[in-house]
């Protein structure tokens, strides 16, 4: 009998339990709720091409969302920006492939951008000013998921310079925080420079050039701000500068610096003086840009701010500190010497007196270059061993394709696409 | 029993799963589709609205609260494409960071785009040199020495716009971060932009006149609003007959291709205004209630005798016609002989530190304050001044006599004095009533002033 009960209120239960499944058996669970999302592109459409060879090139191989129009929600609304112009952004987008992507594909193998590069490039007709601060943000990382590039309309992009300091350099400088942020680099790093970021004032520090933060061991300003600045700063310096670029900044990086103010009431920073008249003490002291006294091959012309007082050479003749006639030439860095590789200006008097250029001691205590050096090598070992990337393999090759890229030919990749 | 109770709330709960797990049907019913779908669909339906019809646009944007709003004629194309064209200082700049500031007419193409955010979006995402200079962060035109030294604010201008409202061939946008309304108004496609911006340019010249600085709105209740500096685009309102410097208010507007608009709607007075629509006679009527006009209010106490005393008049010396013509005339050959020419006729308000440099020494006497002056060449460099204090009596709105009193120099009465001709023709001015009419109520800086019931008699006085 209980048994039977049982079965009676177990059916019951079932019975209970089935109604509402059978009450709402014509539901159909498969469709979603959402419209089919499809990725088919609309051959009508002007930028058809463009964006079929984005789908093709970014897309498809890397997951890479390269976002060339700008809605104010992919971008900080504190901000006034705007957005890039098309063909700037066609031709942006071609560089990118082919400056970064291509170079990391190949010397590191496909797989590493695939599962590493960001997932959003988003580009920005205009610089990002803040309001607020006044300070300029020329690219942002965010996570690494998304890179964000300003001041795109100001791309020369026949000009390999300006597509570095205005869209590549922030590129690798991003990548490297990508990849820092996935795996920690060596904390050694951190500890060259202890002591000397300035996290507040990095734009206003010493000459315009970076000459200052390089003799204290800061490929740039920017690098000098903190330490994670400073080694994907390190990083994109090295691929992108030139080797000229890259031997200048460490020769600045070897220099003395001082702060001083001329006669006239204008700071500057120099790594070179003279001595008024050749008389050797502190109030004769002048010190003078360096472009005052690198010379022109041919004595013609002279630039910088003793312009006035510069008469031209004959031949290669001019004077020694004992105002004797000697012989001159240009040293490797075009500066005219004497056999003693003495540098030499024209005086302010506007006479054919010879002064000798002495260089400001070095007294920051640090020797710019062997830091900077040091930063590389830790930054190129963490590569190779972490990631294997060869960074050297990285600079060779981004420093021939852009001194080599052809705009026309890489835009014809676009026109393709309509075939 | 008890244990018929437990399985009686058993089934009770079972029956209300049913019931409950049938709710989602109830709700297809009422929503068919989903809010993305939705949202599809409003895109669909804007896109198709912004390129039907030859997809032809004026916008009157607005940058900020801070400044006047701009025209653009925008054309639509199915490709993604925009032709944006404009005629404004911006574009100037746009081109060159030293244009000089006048008007300047551009045209650019970019992208557009119907996007959806909290609802559909109009958001012009590619770079328009040409309409994106609103947007940009740096000052334009150049503030400051260099471009470092750059707030980053610029003008704050929107380029994309919240889809609001379409209506008759207008759609009713909303600026996404400044929240400015702005409204769309569909164009005839096969007009030609640079002629369509030529005309807008040229309305903005054509009224609101800034040798007329105040004009009237009229209320159909009889009251009067004054607006001020309405050339500017930026005018100023209060009440007439009110403290203005309690009562002011100050807004943005736009001279478009038809009228006046002011960026957000005004109360006045309980009425409701917004937009004015330009009439063949230079007035503006109200596009909210057609019994609402502007002009320059009464001819003769607001504006040749205008209350504020602005406004300064030259007499047309070869507009005189009529009775009035041939005294004029005859007046002229008696003037004009040897090397003495009749040179100018002005007529304006004098406040007693000008009267009294014109009549060459301090004066008590109780004069009037508008003076009538013929300014006859004597000989070369040397000319003398007949100075004709005037007491007008004005009459209803358009009528006047000017009731001329006697010349204040010794040289003017002595002039007068030897020409009888020229006595004549001033006494002909003050006796006679006349009435005056402007071809252009709102910016009538040319007068017809005729002998009141002798329309053929008559002269033309010009604002100086």
């Amino acid at each position: 009998m209980k048994l039977s009960k049982f079965y009676i209120f177990a059916s019951l239960l079932l019975a209970v339990a089935v109604l509402p499944l059978a009450s709402c058996s014509d539901d159909k669970l498969g469709d979603t709720i959402f419209p089919e999302v499809t990725d088919e592109l609309d051959p009508t459409a002007y930028t058809y091409n463009f964006d079929k060879w984005l789908v093709e090139n970014y897309l498809k191989p890397y997951n890479v969302k390269f976002n060339y129009k700008l809605a104010d929600i992919d971008a900080n609304m504190n901000y006034n920006l705007i957005p890039a112009d098309y063909n700037k952004a066609v031709d942006l987008a071609l560089l990118t492939k082919y400056l970064w992507f291509d170079v990391y594909d190949k010397i590191a193998g496909d797989k590493l951008l695939k599962e590493t590069s960001p997932r959003v490039l988003q580009l920005v007709g205009s610089s990002a000013l803040n309001p607020s601060s006044g300070s300029e943000t020329v690219g942002l990382a965010e996570g690494g998921v998304k890179v964000t590039l300003f001041n795109v309309n100001n791309l020369d992009v026949n000009n390999f310079q300006n597509v570095n300091d205005g869209a590549l350099h922030t590129m690798h400088h991003e990548y490297t925080h990508i990849l820092h942020q996935k795996k920690n680099y060596p904390t050694e790093f951190n500890r060259l420079s202890v002591g000397r970021y300035d996290a507040s004032n990095w734009t206003s520090r010493g000459d315009d050039e970076g000459g200052v933060v390089n003799s204290l061991g800061f490929i740039t300003k920017y690098a000098s701000s903190e330490y994670r600045e400073d080694f994907a700063e390190t990083v994109a310096c090295y691929i992108t500068m030139t080797d000229a670029q890259w031997n200048r900044a460490l020769e600045l990086a070897t220099r003395g610096w001082t702060s001083w103010t001329d006669a006239a009431g204008r700071e500057g920073w120099y790594s070179f003086f003279y001595y008024s008249n050749n008389v050797a003490n502190d109030s004769n002291k002048i010190y003078i840009p360096e472009v005052s006294i690198r010379y022109t091959a041919n004595n013609e012309k002279f630039t910088g701010d003793y312009q006035r007082a510069v008469k031209p050479f004959t031949n290669d003749t001019t004077y020694n500190a004992d105002g004797e006639m000697v012989v001159s030439q240009l040293d490797a860095n075009g500066y005219r010497v004497d056999k003693a590789d003495n540098r030499y200006v024209v005086d302010a008097s506007n006479q054919h007196i010879p002064v000798k250029v002495y260089p400001v001691v070095d007294e920051d205590e640090v020797d710019g270059k062997e830091v900077i050096l040091q930063k590389l090598n830790i930054a190129r070992k963490w590569l190779m061993d972490d990631w294997g990337i060869d960074l050297d393999a990285i600079r060779e090759e981004v420093q021939w394709r852009q001194r080599n890229y052809n705009m026309e030919e890489l835009r014809q990749q676009i026109a393709n696409m309509g075939n | 029993m008890k244990k018929f109770q437990v399985y009686g709330a058993l089934m009770l709960l079972g029956a209300s799963v049913m019931f409950t797990s049938c709710l989602k049907n109830e709700e297809d019913d009422i929503f068919d589709k989903s809010a993305s779908e939705r949202l599809e669909e409003a895109k669909a339906y804007y896109s198709d609205i912004l390129t039907d019809k030859g997809g032809k646009w004026q916008m009157e944007y607005y940058a900020n609260g801070d400044e006047h709003g701009y025209v653009y004629l925008m054309t639509f194309n199915k490709n993604g494409q925009v032709t944006i064209s404009g005629e404004n200082a911006y574009i100037g700049y746009a081109d060159s960071r030293t244009h000089n500031g006048d008007p300047k007419y551009g045209t650019a193409t970019s992208l557009w785009e119907v996007v959806t955010d909290n609802g559909p979006v109009l958001s012009f995402n590619s770079y328009n040199k040409y309409f994106h200079c609103f947007s940009s962060p740096y000052d334009i035109p150049p503030y400051g020495q260099n471009e470092t030294d750059e707030s980053g604010e610029g003008h704050m201008g929107d380029y994309e716009f919240d889809l609001m409202k379409y209506s008759n061939d207008t759609l009713y946008i909303e600026g996404k971060k400044r929240e400015i309304k702005m409204i769309m108004t569909r164009v005839d496609p096969n007009v030609d932009d640079k002629v369509y911006m030529d005309y807008v340019t040229a309305m903005a010249d054509s009224f609101f006149h800034p040798k007329v600085p105040r004009v009237f709105m009229n209320l159909p209740n009889g009251e009067k609003y004054v607006i001020e500096d309405g050339a500017s685009q930026m005018p100023s309102m209060w009440k007439f007959h009110t403290d203005s410097v309690v009562t002011i208010t100050y807004h943005n507007g736009i001279i478009n291709h038809d009228g006046f608009a002011l960026m957000d709607p005004f109360d006045a007075d309980g009425y409701t205004v917004q937009r004015f629509k330009l009439q063949g006679d230079g007035s503006l009527v109200c596009v909210e209630n057609p019994a609402i006009t502007v002009d320059a209010g009464p001819l003769n106490y607001a504006i040749l005798f205008d209350y504020e005393h602005i406004m300064q008049w030259n007499f047309n010396l070869n507009a005189f016609t009529g009775e009035l013509g041939t005294l004029y005339n005859t007046m002229k050959s008696e003037v004009n002989k040897g090397t003495r020419r009749l040179n100018t006729i002005n007529m304006y308000y004098a406040d007693k530190k000008t009267y009294n440099g014109l009549v060459g020494g301090s004066s008590n006497e109780d004069y009037s304050h508008y003076v009538l002056v013929f300014n006859v060449i004597m000989r070369q460099g040397a000319s003398i001044n007949v100075i004709l204090p005037v007491d007008p009596v004005l009459e209803g709105t358009n009528d006047f006599t000017m009731h001329i009193g006697e010349a204040k120099t010794t040289q003017g009465a002595n002039l007068v004095n030897t020409i009888p001709a020229l006595a004549q023709f001033i006494e002909a001015l003050g006796s006679h009533k006349f009435h005056i009419s402007a071809k252009n109520v709102l910016s009538p800086t040319v007068l017809n002033v005729a002998y009141a019931g002798d329309a053929d008699s008559s002269m033309e006085l010009v604002v100086k």
